[in-house]
């Protein structure tokens, strides 16, 4: 069976973009988020086995989203995705429980790394 | 796996891109009216950053870094470390318009790619800001190549040499030479200029953009200028396709939007006044471009209150302007005081017109592009401002005249005719403009060369004023290459810049904006 993600990214450019990502790899994208209270609502409703989140997004942020949903979760595997320049977020999400990250522009071969790697 | 067709992302990052960047826009006006607000700063904020995200996803380098760089100039005021200032946020906004700017160039890879990011004489630093070509955008991107601009630059300066050689060549050829039907050396100069010619003209084509560009970002202005003024506009856009030089088109995009600013804070009335006043609650604001016999005609008019010609000439009275006994003002003499620096009719600042934007700075503006400024006005019913432009600054048309011992050249962008004087006994005839000698404007104290021998005169026009310049003869007229000269800021010379002539002689370009 293959793996559900959840895509978290208030750009709908950028949700489509990763879907097709990870579509094309094998993945099945369960459900999309544009705000991260959005996405720890949904994470708990669909228990995907992957959550993608961006860090910057509206009503809460990806870093806030991660800590509710590994509290929800403690095994829940969150990807984060930055953006260039925000290094210093990335150690505060993988505080907050992210696994791992990539760094916007996205090549498809790191997310794919990056994801596979964090499933297992 | 294989690389993305980024070309698939390219409708959802235009329409993407469009929203963000009228999110960071309407935010940085609500920053305006209220500098400390978290949540406009937030949103301000959140919508750069998502369109840095997105450009660099697809290989827009220029917009991301764009986006990155305000960015970066927004993260301390949002993490609270600095305050929101004016300027910076007067920056921000011209920034977050470069931004909107470079989304519509890539929403349109024919203007794109044509926009090759060309700044020649004035690289304003919102020139490069959509500089970025679709890569993957499907249809046409192959019959488009980006050239750097400086390889254009130099095309034109290469040009502009070989144009000056040519000439000198054919001014040296042999009186039997030239008198020969079928003297060989002067059918092969003939053919190689006029090959040149086209040359010349290609060169110059590729330095042209439609005036589209100019537009795409002022839509959105002009809607929340009207929002935040309580206003009701339909703004209408008209002659986008019309082409023109980049530098040009650089250059007149703050003065055109100093004027929308201004129609919709001064011109177009409040809904409720226009309704008393027998129009239609929603007022009417046109920007448009014609091209008009080699020229460029950009025109702003509104259908708002017109400009009280009362109220001006009263404050021009008082502020010493005009003489107190002066007349009703018609649209030349309203223009001419319109523009002295600093001269404002507003009763009292308001946020939008607040900047210390003034008619003054568009003159100036038009004025260094070789242009002039036209006002037509009526009171109740509305005002047109039009800037006629040359279509490229890198090249003007000029009459040569002589005086003394030196050649002027002048635009012939102001030149309405040319004339031999009459005698100085007869009468000048009623309503001629005023006769003035071109020596006496440019080199002010210097003995006059010789004065009392009969000389030419040429009838120029600019801001709304005719004056009749007297020269010593007429030498020609030429296509002349501006060189522009610094001058410092406040200082005021009668000249718009040097050029070489066919002769290799150096040639002062007359400012006719200053000396009319």
């Amino acid at each position: 069976m293959p793996h559900t993600v959840l895509v978290c990214d208030d750009a709908v450019f950028m949700r489509t973009m990763l879907s097709d990502i990870l579509q094309q790899a094998g993945f099945t994208v369960i459900g999309e988020a544009d705000t991260g209270a959005v996405a720890v609502e949904k994470y708990k409703q669909l228990r995907p086995d992957l959550v993608t989140m961006d860090i910057v997004m509206p009503d809460m942020g990806g870093i806030d989203a991660v800590r509710e949903i590994t509290a929800f979760d403690p095994n829940a595997k969150v990807v984060m995705c930055s953006a260039m320049g925000q290094q210093a977020l990335v150690v505060d999400a993988i505080q907050a429980g992210a696994k791992d990250f990539v760094v916007k522009p996205f090549q498809p071969s790191r997310v794919l790394e990056a994801v596979e790697r964090v499933i297992g | 796996m294989p690389d993305l067709d980024l070309s698939r992302y390219l409708d959802l990052f235009v329409s993407e891109g469009r929203e963000h960047a009228a999110a960071l826009g309407a935010a940085l006006l609500e920053l305006d009216a209220s500098p400390s607000s978290v949540d406009a700063i937030t949103r301000a904020f959140r919508a750069v950053h998502t369109v840095k995200g997105m450009a660099a996803a697809m290989g827009f380098d220029a917009l991301a870094e764009r986006a990155h760089v305000m960015e970066s100039a927004l993260d301390p005021v949002r993490a609270g470390s600095e305050r929101m200032t004016a300027p910076l946020l007067a920056h921000l906004l011209e920034e977050a318009d470069a931004l909107a700017r470079g989304v519509e160039e890539i929403a349109h890879p024919v203007d794109a790619s044509a926009a090759t990011g060309i700044t020649t004489s004035a690289p304003s630093a919102d020139a490069t800001g959509g500089a970025d070509v679709p890569r993957t955008a499907g249809v046409d991107a192959e019959r488009y190549v980006r050239v750097r601009a400086n390889r254009l630059d130099a095309l034109t300066d290469l040009a502009a040499e070989v144009d000056i050689a040519l000439r000198a060549l054919d001014r040296a050829l042999p009186a039997n030479a030239r008198s020969a039907p079928d003297d060989p050396v002067r059918l092969a100069l003939g053919d190689t200029l006029r090959a040149f010619r086209e040359l010349r003209e290609q060169i110059l084509t590729t330095r042209m953009v439609p005036a589209g560009q100019l537009f795409s970002r002022f839509p959105r202005l002009v809607r929340e200028t009207a929002r935040t003024l309580g206003k009701d506009v339909d703004f209408v856009l008209d002659g986008g396709e019309v082409e023109l030089d980049r530098s040009v088109l650089d250059q007149v995009g703050d003065p055109v939007m100093h004027l929308l600013r201004n129609a919709i804070d001064h011109g177009i009335e409040s809904p409720d006044a226009r309704e008393r006043a027998g129009k239609p609650a929603r007022g009417r604001l046109t920007l448009s471009v014609q091209r008009e016999a080699g020229f460029a005609v950009v025109r702003v008019a509104d259908d708002g209150r017109g400009i009280a010609r009362d109220a001006v000439r009263a404050r021009a009275i008082a502020s010493g302007v005009l003489p107190s006994d002066a007349a009703t003002l018609d649209d030349a003499a309203l223009l001419h005081v319109l523009t002295r620096a600093g001269f404002s009719t507003a009763d009292h600042v308001t946020e939008i017109s607040g900047r210390g934007v003034g008619l003054d700075v568009v003159d100036a503006a038009a004025s260094g592009l070789g242009g002039t400024l036209e006002l037509r006005t009526v009171e109740g019913r509305g005002t047109a401002i039009t800037l006629r432009l040359p279509l490229s600054v890198a090249v003007v048309r000029a009459l040569l005249a002589r005086v003394g011992n030196e050649t002027y050249a002048i635009p012939f962008t102001h030149v309405e005719e040319t004339l031999a004087l009459p005698d100085p006994a007869e009468p000048i005839e009623a309503g001629a403009p005023p006769m003035v000698a071109l020596h006496d404007r440019l080199a002010a104290g210097a003995p006059s060369p010789r004065r009392g021998s009969r000389g030419e005169g040429v009838t120029v026009r600019a801001r709304g004023r005719r004056v009749t310049l007297v020269v010593d003869e007429f030498v020609g007229q030429q296509d002349v290459v501006v060189k522009r000269f610094d001058v410092p800021r406040g200082a005021t010379i009668p000249f718009a810049g040097a050029t070489v002539l066919a002769d290799g002689a150096p040639a002062l370009i007359v400012d006719v904006n200053a000396i009319v």
